[in-house]
C-alpha cells in the first residue's frame, strides 16, 4: 500500500522544546569523500577531503515567539526531527543566518539556517526528552500589527520588510578529531534590512550621495500580536547605512521602491 | 596513438628490496644540459654553445603516502612505513659519507635518483599530500635517464575506500614535552596545520674524463616544521632556542600508522603571531633540526 509522510506526523524539537508553526524544514549533508585520482592506477579510491558537516534550515510563522533569534549568539543547539515512527537527531548546530519578513497580506515569517558540526543522523546522540510545542496558546502576528519607525514612512506606504542577519562561524579543527575543537562565533554580524514602499513623496537619493550626503537611519521594528498591542518581537537598529534603492514600475502595478539598509552588530 | 593518459603512466620506487607504486597526483621529469655560449673579442655573435657541466635531470611529484609493501618487520618497529618516508628517515640519520640513490620508474623511463627535498602539509581531516624532488645525476657514462615513455595497461579495479592512505583524521602528535603544543598560562593551543620539509645536501664527485659523477657525498640534512596554532606564548622564545622532540604520527583511515616523522631535538627558531581584520589570531612556530 502506498505510504507517505504528511505534516501531522512530523515534529521539530530544539533543545527539547517543540517549534511551533513550522512551515518548511530541510536538513541534510553532502559527503566530503572525494576521489583520489592518481597516476598509473585504474581504480578510484575515496577519502574524506574535509571535515564532515550537515545543514538544517527551517521556516516558521511567527505564531508564539521568535524561537530562533536566541541562537544568533554563541550557543549551539541540538534537536530532533520526528517523522512517522523514525527520528533524526542533530547536535552542535550553530545558527548561520536568521531572517524575518512580512508583506501585506501575510503572516510574519521566520527563517533560519544552521550548520551542524556535531552529528546528524538516525543514531541516538542524546537522550531525547518528549517534544511538544512550547506553548499551546497560539499567538499570531499579522501584517496589520507591525510598527515600523522610520521617517520616510509617514507618507509612503510600507508594503513589506525583510530582515536578514548573518551569523558567521569559524570551526577550529585539530587533528585526530571529527568534530571541531572549538567553534568561534565571528564578529560582526551583518544585518540587512530591506523595505518595499509604495512612494508618495519619497525622494530617491543621488547615486553619489556617499560621502557628502551619506544616509544613516535609526530603525525600529515591532511585531505585535494580531489586533492586539502586546509585543511578540521587536528590533532596534541604530545608524544603518542606506546601500541601495531600486525603483520599479510596470503596466499592471503601482510604483514601488525597494531600499536596503545595512548594519553590523559586534558581539 | 601517441597520446598517453595519466592512468597509463605508473610511478614506481624501488628501495631496500621494496617496490611501491606511488599514489602520485602529478609527476614532472625534466632534463637540462649545462651549455655555455662561447664568445670572444673580435668575433661577432657566438662561436658555439658547448657543455661546461654534466647533463642533469630531476623528477618531482606530489603524492599521498600509503601503508603498503611492508616486507621488513624492522620497518614496523621504526615506523617508517611509507617507502619515501623510510628513505628520508634513513638518509637523514645516515652516518655514511657516500649516498646511494633509489630506482625510479615513470611510465617506462627509469633513472637513479637522490632525494633532495621532501615536504608535506597537514590540514585537518584531509588526505596527507607530500611533495618530493629527486635529482637524477647519472653515473660514470650512464646518462641520468633511460628508456622511453610508454603506456602501461594495469588491471582495472573496483572503486574503494582509500583505507591505507595517510589521513589527518586519525593522525596525532606526541605532545609530551613537545614544542608542537603551545600553552599559555591558562590555555593549550589547538594545532591547526603543520608544514614540514626536509632538504638534503649532496656533493657529486666528478673526475676528468667522465661526464657524470662516480659517487655522491652526503653532507647534511635540514628539517623544518611550521606549526600553526591559536595560542601564543610570549615567553616561549629563548635566546638559545629550545630543544624538544617533535614526533608526528600520520595514520591511515584504517587506523594503522602510515608514517612517522621524528624530528630529533629540534630548536624553536621562529615564532610569529598575526591576525587579519575579520579573522582570528594565529600563532606560528617554526622548529628546525639539522642532521
Amino acid at each position: 500500500m502506498l505510504s507517505r509522510i504528511r505534516r501531522e506526523e512530523q515534529k521539530l524539537a530544539v533543545n527539547g522544546t517543540g517549534v511551533n508553526g513550522v512551515q518548511s524544514l530541510n536538513f541534510g549533508y553532502e559527503s566530503t569523500a572525494q576521489p583520489i585520482s592518481t597516476l598509473g592506477h585504474k581504480n578510484m579510491i575515496y577519502a574524506p577531503s574535509s571535515p564532515q558537516t550537515a545543514s538544517i534550515s527551517a521556516e516558521s510563522l511567527l505564531v508564539y515567539d521568535d524561537f530562533f533569534l536566541e541562537f544568533t549568539g554563541a550557543i549551539p543547539f541540538s534537536g530532533q526531527i520526528d517523522y512517522k515512527n523514525k527520528k533524526v537527531q542533530f547536535t552542535e548546530a550553530y545558527l548561520s543566518s536568521y531572517s524575518s519578513s512580512c508583506s501585506v497580506g501575510e503572516i510574519p515569517t521566520l527563517g533560519m539556517q544552521a550548520e551542524v558540526y556535531g552529528e546528524l543522523g538516525t543514531g541516538e546522540f542524546f537522550t531525547p526528552s518528549s517534544s511538544s510545542p512550547h506553548d499551546t496558546t497560539i499567538q499570531t502576528a499579522g501584517y496589520n500589527s507591525i510598527n515600523i519607525d522610520l521617517d520616510e514612512f509617514n507618507t509612503n506606504r510600507v508594503i513589506s520588510y525583510s530582515l536578514d542577519i548573518q551569523t558567521p562561524r569559524t570551526p577550529i579543527y585539530d587533528f585526530a578529531g571529527r568534530t571541531p575543537a572549538e567553534v568561534v562565533s565571528d564578529s560582526p554580524l551583518d544585518v540587512t534590512l530591506q523595505f518595499n514602499i509604495q512612494p508618495d513623496d519619497y525622494e530617491i537619493k543621488n547615486m553619489r550621495f556617499v560621502p557628502e550626503e551619506t544616509v544613516f537611519r535609526d530603525v525600529s521594528l515591532t511585531i505585535n500580536e494580531n489586533s492586539k498591542n502586546n509585543s511578540m518581537q521587536s528590533f532596534s537598529f541604530n545608524n544603518m547605512l542606506l546601500v541601495s534603492e531600486q525603483y520599479q514600475i510596470n503596466t499592471e502595478s503601482t510604483a514601488s521602491i525597494a531600499f536596503t539598509l545595512k548594519g553590523t552588530i559586534f558581539r | 596513438m601517441a597520446t598517453i593518459r595519466y592512468d597509463q603512466v605508473p610511478l614506481t620506487i624501488h628501495y631496500n628490496d621494496r617496490s611501491e607504486t606511488i599514489l602520485a597526483y602529478n609527476c614532472a621529469l625534466s632534463e637540462a644540459a649545462d651549455l655555455r655560449p662561447i664568445k670572444g673579442i673580435g668575433f661577432k655573435g657566438t662561436a658555439e654553445q658547448t657543455p661546461q657541466g654534466a647533463r642533469t635531470a630531476s623528477i618531482s611529484f606530489s603524492y599521498t603516502p600509503v601503508l603498503t609493501g611492508i616486507t621488513d618487520t624492522f620497518l614496523e618497529t621504526t615506523g617508517s612505513f611509507n617507502i619515501i618516508n623510510e628513505l628520508a628517515n634513513e638518509l637523514k640519520n645516515s652516518k655514511q659519507s657516500i649516498a646511494s640513490g633509489v630506482d625510479i620508474v615513470f611510465g617506462g623511463i627509469s633513472g637513479e635518483g637522490l632525494l633532495s627535498s621532501y615536504s608535506l602539509s597537514l590540514a585537518p581531516y584531509s588526505p596527507v599530500e607530500c611533495d618530493v624532488n629527486f635529482e637524477l645525476f647519472g653515473s660514470g657514462e650512464n646518462i641520468p635517464v633511460s628508456g622511453s615513455l610508454t603506456a602501461t595497461e594495469g588491471d582495472k579495479e573496483e572503486q574503494s575506500l582509500a583505507g591505507t592512505v595517510g589521513h589527518s583524521a586519525y593522525s596525532s602528535f606526541i605532545t609530551s614535552s613537545s614544542p608542537a603544543t603551545i600553552t599559555s598560562e591558562d590555555q593549550t593551543g589547538i594545532i591547526q596545520s603543520v608544514d614540514y620539509s626536509l632538504n638534503f645536501q649532496y656533493e657529486p664527485v666528478y673526475k676528468l674524463g667522465k661526464e657524470f659523477p662516480f659517487s655522491f657525498l652526503y653532507h647534511s640534512a635540514e628539517e623544518e616544521a611550521s606549526i600553526t596554532e591559536n595560542v601564543y606564548q610570549a615567553s616561549g622564545m629563548a635566546f638559545t632556542g629550545k630543544n624538544e622532540n617533535f614526533n608526528l604520527n600520520i595514520k591511515a583511515l584504517d587506523g594503522s600508522t602510515a608514517m612517522q616523522l621524528k624530528m630529533d631535538e629540534p630548536v624553536l627558531n621562529n615564532t610569529q603571531v598575526s591576525v587579519d581584520a575579520g579573522g582570528l589570531v594565529n600563532a606560528t612556530k617554526q622548529i628546525r633540526s639539522v642532521y
